[in-house]
């Protein structure tokens, strides 16, 4: 008996010993100073305090999907009210809703009454299920010093800041300085690192909204290495995301002697020796190069003569056994845009020049969507490639050209009869 | 036994002594609320919707209270203003009314209502117009697109909306007759109700009845309190020889529930409703809160 309480003893001071050396041999340091939700709380009350601290408002740098471009919202804080305005209105238009900071996961800037002005990087519709990818609440992930609160979209996920609004400016005023910037980026433009060595081409979609860039030169727009969205400054432009090409990078860009130069960086966006022809200098001979649908390639020898207007050019002999011969071209800062048009009577039928998603065979004549001929330099010749620029109904592309028989003088669904042909990579060299 | 007993209370002492704590900061709290500001619609809410009925109405949005499976809108604001005095006027007082007290829909209403500005978009195009979850919350869509000049579009929208999910918690509590699903069996289509043109010769009132007995039921309920007599009579003649009499004997069955199991007269409730729709224009909606 006695030798069986010696053993539980000593069971027990076995026990003793490990408990006491391992609660005592290591003392993990907290990693945060804080707990998860008295940083939340901080953070809240950081952001609440840049927000009181700025009642001229917030420049907010606001990115949607990706690909779809930045857009300037200003935004006034006021008692519950947020006031935004944006550079896709008229500047002097104000809406309001409510907002609140929330505490969720993280500190949440939640815009939760409707502002149709954020809500159009938003809103569901039949055609748009999904909506444009945008967002209505976004997680603070922090607070600088300076008061920029830098914001994660919750659904989109795109990153974005907003910053306390530059002394000088009104909110009106900081909108049409930045609408006077997107007006400078006009054409395409080569990319050279600081010492000017040539790293690649650059198109600007969507205004330059969307810019596309290729390391080494564009020989199909479709084509792109990276694609990064901008979002336009008084002062030049800055990617959402830093851009990293021929290991030079840079994100925020200012405009010096007619080039976009990098603050953060070593690039250089310059449009020496891209520029475009004239619209007078267009008339004359051309080449107009397709693929059609079944990927066989054409080229043929177009006549392009230019009107009073000062902006269309007509293209002939395209179609001159179709008696077709009436394709138009809209000449805009240097590119060219092919919208849907009629062309002309055959076989009895309206034929219309409409616009063609090549992947999603879907044909497109919203007089809003259109195709955009961008200009380049390639061996010393001019050209011009052809692509979607910006389509009105869903989530199509725009980037071929289809004539299509209907019965009537304008498209319609119940009318639609037949395609004569679908021209898809279209490109005009000389 | 004796030693024994030292040596575990010594072992406490040394495994209490060796855990390193952390003191409470009474000045903090990990529930922390959020930042809102109070304005002149949250304190109206307060006062008519939870001191008086114990119902939440959330007009701000809310993704964890929505169904985050659809992309959906904020409601705005004023449009929610015009919302909340409209199913207090058109519903919940509807329901005091017949009943005779706030103690029916104290008990059996919703505990809240959270309004969308756009609808849920499904891939199929149709669109959600409301849901309730077990029997706790009604969410409301397309608020942004509330015309309180339009008391056809609020009923056929909103409030037969609100009507249909408040008539499944109430079948949901107490069940319904069976032989009610006996009358239009073979014709329930599920999710092919989009597709059926004949539901009113098959003795449906909408297209959605179709879907299955439940819906069927509540679909009754909610058309018929939110149609006019003439506009009843006329979905009747529309249903021709076949539909009419299925349709008839389904509301006989709905009016027999309700009073049964409720004590709430179909047709009184109608007239009221009829009645509080004819009274809009004296809520002064077009003010602010």
């Amino acid at each position: 008996m006695d030798r069986m309480r010696r053993y539980i003893l000593l069971l027990f001071a076995a026990v003793a010993m490990a408990l006491c050396v391992s609660s005592c041999l290591f003392k993990n340091d907290d990693i945060f100073e804080q707990t998860a939700s008295a940083r939340i709380t901080s953070l809240m009350d950081k952001t609440k305090g840049a927000i009181e601290r700025h009642p001229e408002g917030f420049v907010f740098q606001f990115f949607g999907k990706e690909g779809r471009g930045g857009f300037n919202f200003i935004v006034r804080f006021e008692n519950g009210k947020a006031y935004l305005s944006c550079e896709t209105a008229p500047s002097d238009k104000v809406e309001e809703c409510l907002y609140d900071i929330l505490k969720e996961d993280g500190a949440v800037l939640s815009f939760n009454t409707y502002c149709g002005l954020l809500q159009y990087f938003h809103e569901p519709s039949f055609s748009d299920v999904d909506g444009a990818g945008g967002d209505y609440e976004f997680l603070v992930e922090g607070v600088d010093e300076d008061d920029t609160i830098r914001l994660k979209g919750k659904i989109g996920s795109s990153r974005m800041r907003m910053f306390p609004l530059p002394s000088g400016y009104t909110p009106q005023s900081y909108l049409e300085a930045v609408k006077a910037m997107q007006k400078q980026w006009e054409g395409d433009f080569y990319i050279y690192s600081d010492s000017y060595e040539r790293l690649g081409s650059c198109i600007g979609q969507l205004n330059g909204k969307v810019l596309c860039v290729k390391e080494g030169a564009y020989t199909n727009a479709n084509t792109y290495d990276y694609k990064r969205s901008a979002v336009y400054t008084p002062d030049g432009f800055r990617l959402q995301s830093k851009l990293e090409i021929g290991g030079y990078h840079g994100q925020d860009f200012v405009l010096k002697n007619g080039e976009f130069v990098c603050t953060d960086g070593s690039l250089i966006f310059s449009s020496n020796g891209l520029t475009a022809p004239a619209y007078e200098d267009m008339a004359g001979a051309w080449i107009l190069s397709y693929n059609n649908y079944f990927g066989k390639y054409f080229a043929k020898v177009i006549t392009i003569s230019t009107s009073k207007d000062g902006e269309t050019l007509y293209i002939k002999n395209l179609f001159s056994n179709r008696e077709l011969d009436n394709v138009k071209l809209k000449y805009v800062n240097g590119r060219l845009e092919l919208h849907p048009h009629y062309l002309g009577k055959y076989e009895g039928y309206f034929v219309w020049g409409i616009l063609f998603d090549t992947k999603q065979s879907t044909v497109l004549w919203d007089e809003q969507t259109f195709a955009q001929g961008v200009f380049t330099r390639e061996n010393n010749r001019d050209v011009f490639y052809f692509s979607d620029a910006s389509t009105a109904v869903g989530d199509y592309s725009a980037d071929g050209l289809i004539l299509y028989e209907f019965t009537s003088e304008t498209p319609s669904s119940s009318t639609r009869v037949n395609n004569l042909d679908i021209l898809c990579d279209i490109c005009i060299y000389r | 036994m004796r030693k024994f007993s030292i040596i575990i209370i010594a072992l406490a002492a040394v495994i209490c002594a060796a855990c390193d704590s952390d003191a409470l900061d009474p000045s903090q709290s990990v529930i922390t609320g959020d930042t809102s500001v109070q304005n002149s619609f949250d304190k109206w809410l307060y006062t008519n919707y939870v001191i008086p009925y114990n119902i939440r109405f959330l007009y701000k949005m809310q993704d964890i209270e929505s169904d985050l499976s659809y992309t959906l809108s904020p409601a705005d604001y004023k449009k929610s203003t015009q919302m909340a005095r409209i199913v207090k006027h058109l519903c919940l007082e509807a329901y005091d009314e017949v009943t005779g007290g706030k103690d029916f829909v104290c008990t059996y209403f919703p505990k809240m209502f959270h309004l969308i500005g756009s609808a849920a978009y499904n891939s199929n195009g149709t669109i959600m117009l409301g849901t309730a979850e077990g029997g706790l919350k009604i969410t409301l869509y397309m608020v942004n697109d509330v015309d309180i000049n339009n008391i056809q579009l609020l009923n056929n929208y909103y409030f037969h909306t609100i009507h249909h999910e408040f008539a499944h918690i109430l079948h949901q509590t107490k069940n319904y007759p069976v032989e009610y699903k006996d009358l239009s069996g073979k014709f329930y289509v599920q999710d092919s109700w989009i597709y059926n043109l004949q539901y009113l010769e098959q003795g449906f009132v909408t297209a959605y009845s179709s879907k299955e007995p439940n819906e069927d039921f509540v679909e009754v309920i909610s058309t018929y309190v939110t149609s006019t007599q003439k506009e009843w009579e006329n979905l009747l003649e529309a249903a021709g020889e076949q539909g009419r009499p299925i349709l008839e004997k389904k509301l006989a069955i709905c009016k027999n529930y309700m009073l049964a199991s409720w004590h709430i007269d179909l047709d009184k409730l109608r007239v009221i409703i009829e009645r509080r729709s004819s009274e809009l224009d004296m809520l002064g909606l077009e003010n602010a809160l």
